[in-house]
């Protein structure tokens, strides 16, 4: 054998025929897991920043609230500590918070001011900036803003034991002015002859007056921009009047017809419920209204006090719960009702005589947790007794008695609970000045005669401006306390 | 057809960086998506606290204006550039009790303030302030 045969060449394995592809594959699953781990990362990067972002603005969200807790703690020492401009706020070395300098700095990089405005008489508006730059792309800033005001003051009282008359209204003739109600700074006062309607301006003591249709009335009392008037319309006696523009009252429809027999006579407004009183029927004796809708009245409720009698409920005041009402029976003066119940029942009624008393009662008045009522004049003895009670958890307590003068038609109290103010149908002493804590005894402070003929109609203790408004069947006189002169709420 | 991986040398390479890719980006997502849900928080608790100072300023406002005016009756408006208040009615009476109902606004973000005041004269007394789910002491909006 010369020749051996060549050798054979052994079959490639499946690595040796695809050892390029083999690199490529690697190289493409690298290139294929890096990009994968490229954008992984980036996300996660992503994802942690806006965590991180995140948890930057949670911060900067409570150091904010903190300082605008902080304005408000410092509110509550001094009001008139919140000047305006940029104030930096911190915890001072007695534990108090104090503004100091124009930025505070917290230690991990946020910066926080609260910058005040005036935005209205007696309100500032604080804005609580926090900036933060953590690096780049981790900065921004967050502002959280409120608004404070000032009504923690305690409002003074003068001494009315030592009143003068600041201003009187005299429209002239006999208008037989009859009742008052104040919104901001303007009074109405109703009358029993056309026009119907008074106005004062309080500040500027510039008067008009409102012709309702020869229309005339004899009760007010407001809520917001509207008033509500018992008429003399038989058909409609009860009207809304808009008085948004304040000076211009307008009409609003629709005008209520009471529908009842009997003669509405008094009114009295609780949250969004109006009373209406009755006399001169024998049920209902009261009615209520729901007054929600601004403009709208729609019946609510009707209250009868006593199956057997009809009584003349000549006054209503409302506190808490109870409706507590003037009743022109000298037999029973007062009676107080349930508003939550579907009928109006009454709670009790009261029966003064106990007390000493026999005389029907004509006006009402609360005020915190006082109970005024004033009664009609005792023919045999000239004695006109007032009545004042604590009101506890919606009942009268022990009733104190003052003897005023003059058929009491008109009654108001302070707030400071220090004064009783009496308006009486006489000249003489139309107006009494009664210390509460001394009630029964001499209470009487001071008095006021109406400038004859006029006789006192009602009286309103007007707690924003410390004034009185006594209303006579001629005129309106607005009384101040002894020396004070400036507005009593520092 | 039966595939053998053997035949397939690339085949569990492939499968494995696809396995590896997929989880990697789903847990890349997921902290887009936390990232971005955090973001989304931030934002609420920014809002909610506005909101409540909204709510807070109105029933200041409404607290002093109950003071300044005898008939105030509450129902006032009040607007910020990031958002607003609304104080619902109230009846001024006689310096007896009032309840002041205030829901603030920011954003999506609503609170609600019921405050009782037990009287306004001579000092301010608050029974109550009260953060609620819905008014019950106001007839709602």
């Amino acid at each position: 054998m010369l020749f051996a045969p060549p050798p054979r060449r052994l079959p490639l394995t499946a690595a040796h025929r695809r050892g390029g592809f083999l690199l490529v594959e690697v190289m493409m699953g690298i290139a294929l897991f890096a990009m994968f781990l490229m954008s992984a990362g980036l996300v996660l990067m992503n994802g942690q920043e806006g965590t991180e972002m995140a948890g930057d603005r949670v911060r900067a969200t409570f150091l904010s609230e903190r300082s605008l807790e902080a304005t408000r703690d410092l509110r509550g020492v001094n009001f008139s500590s919140l000047t305006d401009g940029q104030h930096g706020v911190l915890l001072g070395a007695s534990g108090k918070w104090e503004f100091a300098g124009s930025e505070t700095d917290a230690l991990d990089g946020y910066k926080t001011n609260v910058q005040i405005s005036t935005p209205a008489l007696n309100v500032r508006r604080i804005v609580a900036q926090t900036k933060w730059k953590h690096g780049i792309g981790r900065s921004g800033s967050l502002v959280l803003t409120s608004e404070l005001a000032d009504w923690r003051s305690t409002c003074a009282i003068g001494d009315w034991a030592n009143l003068t008359e600041e201003w009187r209204y005299a429209p002239g003739g006999n208008p037989t002015l009859k009742d008052i109600a104040v919104v901001e700074d303007r009074a109405y006062v109703v009358s029993g002859v056309a026009p119907a309607l008074h106005i004062l301006n309080l500040s500027t003591h510039a008067t008009s007056t409102y012709d309702y249709g020869g229309l005339t009335a004899t009760a007010v009392v407001a809520k917001g921009r509207r008033l509500y008037l018992l008429t003399s319309d038989v058909n409609a006696e009860l009207r809304v009047l808009s008085v948004e523009n304040l000076s211009s009252p307008s009409p609003l429809n629709p005008v209520v017809n009471v529908n009842i027999a009997g003669t509405p006579t008094s009114l009295a407004i609780k949250g969004n419920t109006l009373y209406v009183g009755l006399t001169n029927s024998a049920n209902p004796e009261i009615l209520s209204f729901n007054i929600s809708n601004s403009g709208a009245v729609t019946p609510l409720k009707q209250g009868q006090l006593a199956p057997q009698a009809g009584f003349d409920v000549k006054g209503i005041a409302v506190a808490g719960t109870g409706a507590f009402l003037a009743l022109s029976d000298g037999g029973m003066e007062l009676g107080i009702t349930d508003t939550t119940h579907a009928n109006l029942n009454p709670n009790s009624i009261h029966n003064l005589t106990a007390w000493g008393g026999d005389q029907p009662s004509q006006s009402v008045a609360v005020s915190g947790s006082g109970l005024l009522i004033g009664c009609q004049k005792n023919a045999a003895t000239s004695q006109s007794p007032a009545w004042y009670s604590e009101i506890v958890n919606g009942a009268v307590t022990t009733f104190l008695r003052h003897l005023g003068s003059g058929s009491i038609t008109g009654v108001s109290l302070d707030p400071h609970g220090k004064y009783a103010f009496l308006a009486a149908v006489s000249g003489r002493k139309a107006l009494q000045v009664v210390s509460i804590a001394n009630f029964t005894g001499a209470g009487e402070l001071k008095s006021f005669n109406a400038t004859s003929p006029a006789v006192g109609q009602d009286v309103l203790y007007d707690p924003v401006r410390d004034r009185l408004y006594l209303v006579t069947s001629r005129d309106v006189i607005i009384l101040r306390p002894g020396g004070a002169s400036t507005r009593p709420c520092t | 057809m039966h595939l053998n991986p053997r035949s397939r040398p690339g085949f569990v390479f492939l499968l494995s960086v696809l396995a590896v890719g997929v989880i990697a980006a789903a847990t890349a997502a997921s902290l887009l998506l936390l990232g971005g849900a955090a973001e989304h928080t931030a934002y609420s608790v920014e809002q909610s606290m506005q909101a409540l100072e909204f709510a807070r300023s109105c029933v200041e406002r409404g607290i002093l204006e109950a003071r300044n005016d005898m008939a105030y009756g509450g129902q006032e408006y009040y607007s910020w550039p990031r958002g607003s208040c609304l104080i619902l009615p109230i009846g001024f009476n006689a310096n007896a009790e009032n309840v002041f109902c205030a829901e603030g606004r920011s954003g999506l973000a609503l609170r609600r303030l019921e405050v009782e005041v037990t009287q306004l004269f001579p000092q301010v007394k608050v029974r109550s302030w009260n953060e609620v789910k819905t008014f019950t002491n106001c007839p709602t909006t």
